[in-house]
C-alpha cells in the first residue's frame, strides 16, 4: 500500500512532467505501430502482388511503360514497378497518374498491337475518364476516335474470365486478364483507401492504345516482358520495328530474367523498408526510454530527501515501479484509444489495431511498452538507490 | 548512547587522499544538545554525515547505543536510520512539489504508520511549530523560516531519538534562525539528543556542550 501511495503522491506532485512524458511515450507507442503497419503491409502485398504477377506471367506478356524518373538505382526493375503502385495510391488524389501493364498474347506467339486486348484502367485519372465514359460523356481520349476502352467505371467492375470476350463501344475485346473486386471504381470516394493498392495495377491495355496513349501521359518508352522464351527472337524484332515506327524507347526482356530480377529487387525492397523500420523503431524507444530515464535521474534531490527520510532502497525502487506502471497503463489506453481512432477514421494503418491484426500482435505491442518501462525505471531506479544519501543530497547544501 | 572510536574518514579523488576525520574519539549521551563548531570543510558536515548514517567511517567504530553501526550491512544501516535519526538540512530540503503537510507526513510513510495517526501527528507538530496555517501550501509559496519551521517538523514527527542539524539557521536571517534555535530548544526539552552543526558562535552557545573540529580532528571545549 505504502508503496503505491509514494508514488501516487510522486504522480501528483510531478503531473505535469508525468502528463508530458506519457503524451510523448504515447506518440512515440502510435508512431511505432504505425510503422510497423506499413512495413508488415508492404511485406505481405508485396509477396501478394509478386505471386500474382509471376502467375500471371505463366500465360501472358506484359509491357510496363517507363517513366522519365527511372535513373534513381532504387527504383529499378522491380522496385521501380513498386514505386510506380505507390505514385497510384498517392495520386488518387491528384487524378493525374497514368499505369499501364500490356497484356498480350494469341495462339500465333506474341502479336504487339493486336486488338485482342482490353483496357481495364483504374487509377484516378483513367478513373475519371471510366466515369465520365460510364456516364455516357466523352473524355479526352475517347472523344478523339483514338478510343482506349476504359473498362473502370461501376458498370464493368467485375471479373472478366481470361479467355472470354465481350464488346464495347462496337469493338469486341478478348480478356486476357482480370480485374479484381476491391479494385471497383466509386464515383462518390474514387478508388478507396482501404482497397488493395496493388490490384489498381491491374491495367490492360492494347499496345497500339498504349503507344498512343504515351506521349499523352509523359511515358517515354515501354519495358516489355516476353514470357515465351522459345519465341523471344522474334518478338523483340517485331516490338523493335514497332518501338521504330512510333519513335518510342522498348526494352525488352524474358519473364525468367524479369523473374529473377523481381526476386532480387524484393529482397532489396525488403532490406531498406527494414533498415527505415529499425530506424524509425529505434527513434520511438529511445524517445520512450530517454522520457522515463530523465524523469527519474532528474528526481535525484527528492530520491535522496526520501532516502535520508527513511525510505529503504526497496520503496524507492519499488515506487519508481509502481510510478512506472501507472504512466504505462495510461500510455497504452491512450495510445489504444488513438489507434483505434485513427484506424477507424482510415488515417493511418496501425498495427494491433486494424482490422486485419491478429490479437497477438496488441498483446505484443503491449509487453513491449511494458518491458521498455520496467528496463529503463530500473536502470535508473538501481542506479538512483545504490547511491550514498549524501551523494544524492549533494544539491540540498 | 553514541561513541565513536578512534573514527577516520578519508576521500579518494583523483588519487588525492582527502582525510575529512583524524583518529576521532567522540562520546554524546542520550539527551545531550551538542553543538559541533568548525569552519568551512573542517568536517563537521563529514561528521554529522557520519553520525547520521549518511556516510561510513574509513576506519574505527561507530556505536549507537549496544549498536555497532560500523558493522551493520547496507539495508540494515538504512533501516538504523530511519528507526533512530532525523536531519534537518541548512537548505531545508524540502519537496518543492509537495505540501508541507506531505513533507512532514514523509518519514510517517517511510516507517508505514497509519493514515489516521500519520494526520494526527502531522497536526500535533504543525501546531507545535506554528505552521498550522501553511499546511496545505508548497515550499516555495512560504517564507525561509516557515520552510526550516516545516523541516524541523519533519524532522520530530517520527519521534526519533537523535536529531541531527547540518546548519539549521544557515540559510536564515539573525531573528528567524533565533526563533528556530528556541524551537530546537523546546525540542531538546522535551528529552531528544540533538547534535547541531554550525560555524556561528552564537547559534552553537543554544547547545550544552561545544566541540570544535579543525581539519578532521576534533576538541572538547565545555561550555560553563
Amino acid at each position: 500500500m505504502s508503496v503505491f501511495s509514494i508514488a501516487w503522491d510522486s504522480i501528483c506532485a510531478h503531473r505535469h512532467s508525468f502528463f508530458v512524458a506519457v503524451l510523448m511515450c504515447t506518440f512515440a507507442a502510435f508512431l511505432s505501430s504505425v510503422v510497423i503497419a506499413n512495413a508488415v503491409s508492404f511485406s505481405e502485398k508485396e509477396k501478394k502482388y509478386s505471386d500474382s504477377v509471376i502467375s500471371d506471367h505463366e500465360k501472358t506478356l506484359l509491357v510496363k511503360p517507363l517513366y522519365p524518373d527511372t535513373s534513381s538505382s532504387f527504383f529499378d526493375g522491380w522496385s521501380r514497378f513498386l514505386f510506380e503502385m505507390n505514385r497510384v495510391n498517392e495520386c488518387e488524389q491528384s487524378g493525374s497518374f497514368f499505369r499501364s501493364v500490356i497484356y498480350s498474347e494469341d495462339e500465333n506467339g506474341i502479336k504487339p498491337g493486336t486488338e485482342k486486348m482490353v483496357l481495364l484502367c483504374i487509377d484516378e485519372g483513367i478513373c475519371n475518364l471510366g466515369k465520365a465514359f460510364a456516364n455516357g460523356e466523352n473524355s479526352k481520349l475517347v472523344s478523339d476516335g483514338k478510343s482506349i476502352p476504359i473498362l473502370a467505371g461501376h458498370t464493368y467492375a467485375k471479373e472478366y474470365p481470361v479467355g472470354s470476350s465481350f464488346t464495347c463501344r462496337g469493338e469486341t475485346y478478348v480478356v486476357v486478364g482480370s480485374l479484381p473486386k476491391d479494385a471497383e471504381w466509386i464515383p462518390e470516394e474514387g478508388i478507396s483507401n482501404n482497397k488493395d493498392a496493388y490490384s489498381v495495377e491491374r491495367c490492360f491495355v492494347t499496345f497500339t492504345d498504349y503507344l498512343e496513349a504515351h506521349p499523352y501521359y509523359g511515358l517515354n518508352g515501354a519495358y516489355v516482358i516476353l514470357q515465351d522464351n522459345a519465341n523471344v527472337e522474334n518478338a523483340k524484332k517485331l516490338l523493335k520495328e514497332h518501338a521504330k515506327t512510333c519513335g518510342i524507347d522498348i526494352s525488352v526482356q524474358t519473364i525468367d530474367s524479369y523473374l529473377s530480377g523481381v526476386i532480387r529487387a524484393k529482397q532489396n525492397s525488403e532490406r531498406d523498408f527494414l533498415k527505415e523500420l529499425s530506424v524509425i523503431f529505434l527513434v520511438c524507444i529511445i524517445t520512450v526510454s530517454a522520457g522515463n530515464i530523465a524523469t527519474i535521474l532528474l528526481r535525484k534531490r527528492e530520491i535522496g530527501i526520501l532516502y535520508s527520510c527513511g525510505y529503504s532502497r526497496r520503496d524507492i525502487l519499488m515506487s519508481l515501479i509502481a510510478e512506472a506502471g501507472f504512466k504505462a497503463v495510461i500510455c497504452i489506453v491512450l495510445w489504444y484509444m488513438v489507434s483505434l481512432l485513427s484506424a477507424r477514421r482510415g488515417w493511418y494503418d496501425v498495427w494491433a489495431i486494424a482490422s486485419d491484426s491478429k490479437g497477438i500482435f496488441l498483446i505484443l505491442l503491449i509487453c513491449l511498452v511494458v518491458a521498455l518501462f520496467a528496463v529503463t525505471t530500473l536502470y535508473s531506479g538501481i542506479y538512483l538507490v545504490r547511491k550514498k544519501p549524501i551523494e544524492m543530497l549533494e544539491d540540498c547544501g | 548512547m553514541i561513541h565513536i572510536i578512534n573514527g577516520n574518514k578519508t576521500y579518494n579523488s583523483y588519487e588525492v587522499k582527502k582525510e575529512a576525520l583524524r583518529d576521532v574519539d567522540f562520546h554524546i549521551g542520550a539527551g545531550e544538545f551538542v553543538a559541533i563548531m568548525g569552519t568551512s570543510g573542517s568536517g563537521k558536515s563529514t561528521l554529522l554525515h557520519i553520525l547520521g548514517c549518511m556516510d561510513r567511517l574509513s576506519s574505527g567504530q561507530y556505536l549507537f547505543g549496544e549498536t555497532d553501526i560500523s558493522k551493520l550491512g547496507v539495508n540494515e544501516w538504512h533501516d538504523f536510520r530511519r528507526e533512530h535519526i532525523s536531519f534537518v538540512f541548512q537548505n531545508f530540503a524540502l519537496i518543492n512539489q509537495y505540501t508541507v503537510r506531505e513533507n512532514i507526513m514523509i518519514p510517517l510513510k517511510a516507517n508505514h504508520v497509519a493514515k489516521t495517526e500519520r494526520v494526527r501527528r502531522v497536526n500535533q507538530v504543525a501546531k507545535m511549530l506554528g505552521i498550522e496555517d501553511i499546511l496545505n501550501k508548497l515550499p516555495p509559496h512560504i517564507s525561509g523560516g516557515q520552510q526550516q519551521r516545516t523541516a524541523i517538523a519533519r524532522a520530530i514527527v517520527g519521534d526519533n531519538e537523535l536529531l541531527l542539524c547540518d546548519e539549521p539557521t544557515g540559510a536564515l536571517d539573525k531573528k528567524t534562525g533565533i526563533e528556530v534555535m528556541e524551537i530546537l530548544r523546546e525540542i531538546h526539552k522535551g528529552g531528544k539528543t540533538i547534535v547541531v552543526v554550525t560555524h556561528d558562535a552564537e547559534i552553537a552557545e543554544y547547545a550544552d556542550r561545544i566541540v570544535r573540529i579543525e581539519d578532521g580532528v576534533l576538541f572538547e571545549n565545555p561550555m560553563q
